[in-house]
């Protein structure tokens, strides 16, 4: 039972961040390589938040604000420019951001691990079917469960979540159709960074916070993405589950095998299925 | 009696949920020229598509010469001869005129590409870009980038090209799209030399060029063969106008 | 065009014999060595990707593995420096060709995502599971370099020679496989793959072919490394790697025969330059690589063309 829990957990988690990666990639094209950066530096920012304002509340609130920020000027400043170029440009792009972010971390904040404390009544474990599991994590799917629907009401229902949609199929002529292409563009990498920062601020008082955490999740969160389809929120909830379900049971019962065994996953996914799972739209060619 | 240059069986595309083509079956005989016309959606590219390779059938059966290539991917599929053009200008973007058509040259030449002298070493390479150049009209062009030609010379460029694998069976996707008023002449007179000794499927919407360089014309409704004949009956058939010619003719 | 190639390759040759005759001590013999090799990566990566447009994240497996390779064959089976490069050259080609025969079922981006989980897989096998041969983290120390003619090639200033060698072997071949039918179908695959296709060439088949010659210079690069740093080690293989190289082939200019050496360049002496004056020589990469993407899309090999 708590290996569920633990997998429903690592899930949530690696659903924030592939919702990021996938909407950002439906909407810009771009696969941000930097999201794993993002995340690292949500992290972060929830640490400091922590130390300044005392309370795990004010930095679930601050840490992803600042994300968002930081999102809309690499928006404007770094992709924006490269739409009309080929895809290479923006992937060297947010490679390029990540070396930044990487370094502005190290400066601030050194290379020491640091770590959150779960908030006052989540600390401690609940008896749960006869198992101890621990109250953060059972924190960690609700708030994940929310957001997640949050997310779908907010792109199946609002008028907001049609634009998104409309302007992500055919971005010309959703631009005739008078939508500002280029806001939704930032928005949607603002709302994907912020989604990272939820992400690292939840993580906080899961995993170590340090530098290298960026880039062991964005892997998987890749391959989350690609096994649920570039693009598809609904594939990255499967793909997630299904990656998260990986590491907590391959962690109980083979953890010598398990990163491998991850990546047997999406290979055996791929070929089958080279689209993913849940492919909505062609692959680009 | 001889097997047609082309034929297909009970050809069916679909895509997702979506029948592009139910069931077409046509033969076209060796040296004819056919036309397929058809209102925009009837499956008239898609056909051509699932003839030169480009996208797989859901059922049915394809024929080159009489030899089955159902299972043969678009490369194989020219090397056996069947050539096409696009509707779309399909060249290489950022080359020359002369190295396009070399290209095209040395893929029909070498199976597997040679690595170990410059591609000069092989002159007839060279040679044979020259010829078609001059077939098509493009001889003094020949280190033009290919990005600064008309639309009608970018025609004559891509019909150059599917030549130069020298298909017996060719396969036009609207030749004359976007090609000019002045040009047009001179493009629709390319084509005719062109189809002279080979075998012919034309899409095409201008019917003045359907009646003057076709021998027989399909027309195509909603992934189906509505009917064949020779292009006065055609042009004649109640449904044919009903259907396509008196709104085509304005398209 | 073609002879202003061919004057600047002349021109980087030239430069790099007179490193060894004018400069002769080992701090810049072993600068200019490790740009050659790196160099040699380079353009071994831009057969793959300024060639024939297939963006790999995974080139450090075929050049950590040729060190590996190379490694093994002479420290393990003892043989000699000429046989370690040739298994680290096979090496690097029998896993590009699996890389490819896997990724290039998918296009565009997700052949860059798939190659760089091929990488990082591979990464984890040998660090994880086969550390026996791999050396686990420690890596493996004490490989060799050649002992022809009774030559001391631990001598810097003589195993010089070998690089520069090499280095010049693969410029002159990469310029004849640009020039060759070869490099151009490889163009032509990159730029109209449907095309290409349709003029009857195969363009799986191309695509496997670019990126086993590729895996095959990246593998002799990896072991010329391991023989420069007497060490084949696992961080060789990381994600770090293969995005250095992407780095370097588009900074210098991919695409251009001489683009991906002038990007190599370009990287190694900031790295080297900006060291001395800051500790945060990677961040500042970063923000250059984010300035060139922005402002000099076609890389340093770009400026003269531009200008000509």
């Amino acid at each position: 039972m708590s290996t569920l829990i633990i997998g429903l957990s690592i899930s949530m988690l690696l659903f924030l961040l592939a919702a990021g990666l996938t909407l950002i990639f439906g909407m810009l094209g771009v696969i941000n390589f930097a999201h794993g950066a993002l995340y690292m530096l949500g992290a972060y920012l929830a640490f400091q938040a922590h130390a300044t304002f005392g309370s795990f509340w004010p930095a679930l609130i601050v840490s992803p604000l600042c994300l968002a920020a930081a999102g809309l000027a690499i928006e404007r400043l770094t992709l924006r420019p490269l739409y009309p170029r080929t895809h290479e440009f923006q992937l060297l792009a947010t490679f390029g951001l990540i070396l930044v972010i990487e370094e502005v971390v190290r400066v601030v904040w050194g290379l020491d691990y640091r770590h959150l404390t779960p908030p006052p009544g989540l600390t401690g474990s609940v008896a749960l079917f006869g198992s101890d599991i621990a109250r953060y994590r059972l924190f960690v799917i609700g708030f994940g469960a929310a957001v997640i629907a949050a997310l779908f009401f907010g792109i199946e229902r609002t008028k907001l979540g049609l634009v998104l949609r409309a302007a992500s199929v055919n971005p010309t002529m959703a631009a005739t159709l008078g939508i500002d292409v280029n806001l939704v563009r930032s928005l949607v990498f603002a709302l994907g960074a912020g989604l990272a920062g939820i992400g690292g601020t939840i993580a906080g008082p899961l995993l170590p916070i340090q530098l290298s955490m960026g880039f062991t999740i964005i892997l998987d969160c890749f391959i989350v993405v690609v096994i649920g389809g570039l693009g598809n929120i609904k594939g990255a909830v499967f793909g997630a589950l299904l990656i998260g379900m990986t590491r907590a049971f391959g962690q109980l019962y083979a953890p010598e095998w398990i990163d491998i065994a991850t990546y047997v996953v999406l290979l055996a996914v791929l070929l089958v299925r080279p689209q993913g799972l849940f492919a909505a739209k062609e692959r680009l060619a | 009696m001889t097997a047609p240059a082309l034929s297909c069986r009970d050809v069916t595309v679909r895509f997702g949920d979506f029948t592009a083509l139910s069931g077409v079956s046509l033969d076209v005989a060796a040296g004819a020229t056919i036309a397929l016309i058809g209102p925009n959606g009837a499956g008239k590219t898609t056909l051509i598509n699932a003839l030169s390779g480009r996208v797989a059938l859901a059922a049915g059966t394809i024929a080159l010469d009489g030899r089955d290539i159902t299972g043969l991917p678009a490369h194989a599929r020219a090397r056996a001869g069947l050539g096409r053009s696009f509707q779309i200008i399909n060249i290489f973007p950022d080359m020359t005129v002369e190295q396009n058509l070399r290209i095209g040259a040395q893929a029909h030449r070498f199976r597997l590409q040679p690595f170990w002298r410059p591609a000069a070493a092989w002159p007839e390479l060279a040679a044979q870009a020259r010829a078609m150049a001059e077939m098509v009209g493009l001889a003094d062009m020949l280190d033009q980038p290919v990005g600064r030609l008309s639309h009608g010379r970018q025609r004559a460029l891509e019909l150059g090209l599917t030549l130069m694998a020298e298909p017996r069976v060719l396969l036009l996707d609207e030749p004359l799209a976007g090609v000019g008023r002045q040009e047009l002449a001179a493009t629709v007179a390319l084509i005719d030399r062109v189809r002279r000794g080979r075998t012919v499927l034309l899409i095409e919407h201008n019917m003045d060029v359907v009646m003057a360089l076709s021998d027989e014309i399909v027309v195509m409704m909603a992934g189906q063969v509505l009917m064949r004949g020779d292009p006065a009956s055609v042009r004649a058939d109640p449904t044919v106008r009903r259907a396509y010619l008196g709104d085509g003719e304005a398209a | 065009m073609i002879a202003r190639e061919t004057l600047a390759a002349l021109t980087l040759g030239a430069v790099a014999l007179s490193v060894r005759l004018l400069w002769p001590d080992d701090g810049t013999l072993y600068f200019a060595m490790l740009v050659m090799i790196w160099s040699i990566f380079a353009l071994g990566y831009d057969i793959s990707f300024g060639l024939t447009g297939l963006l790999s994240f995974g080139h450090a497996a075929f050049f950590g593995m040729g060190a590996y390779a190379a490694a093994w064959t002479m420290q393990r089976g003892g043989a000699g420096f000429g046989t370690g490069l040739a298994a680290a050259m096979l090496m690097g080609a029998v896993l590009a060709l699996a890389f490819a025969a896997l990724a290039t079922r998918v296009s565009g981006l997700f052949f860059a995502l798939m190659t760089l989980m091929l990488g990082e897989l591979v990464s984890l096998i040998m660090t994880t599971r086969l550390r026996g041969l791999s050396g686990g983290v420690d890596g493996l120390p004490g490989v060799p370099r050649p002992d022809w003619f009774g030559v001391d090639f631990f001598e810097n200033r003589h195993f010089y020679w070998v690089v520069l060698a090499l280095f010049l072997l693969t410029l002159l071949a990469c310029g004849l496989l640009r020039r060759s039918p070869l490099g151009q179908a490889l163009l032509a695959v990159r730029q109209n793959p449907v095309r290409a296709g349709q003029l009857g060439l195969d363009v799986a088949l191309h695509r496997l072919i670019a990126v086993t010659v590729s895996g095959a210079f990246s593998g002799l690069a990896g072991a010329l490394l391991a023989g420069l740093m007497m060490y084949a080690g696992p961080q060789t293989l990381g994600w770090r790697i293969s995005g250095d190289v992407v780095i370097m082939a588009v900074l210098g200019g991919s695409g251009t025969l001489i683009g991906p050496v002038l990007g190599v360049v370009l990287v190694e002496a900031l790295r080297e330059w900006l060291s001395l004056y800051t500790q945060h020589t990677y961040g500042l990469i970063g923000l250059i690589i984010i300035l060139c993407t922005l402002y000099l899309p076609r890389g340093i090999a770009g400026l003269w063309k531009a200008r000509a």
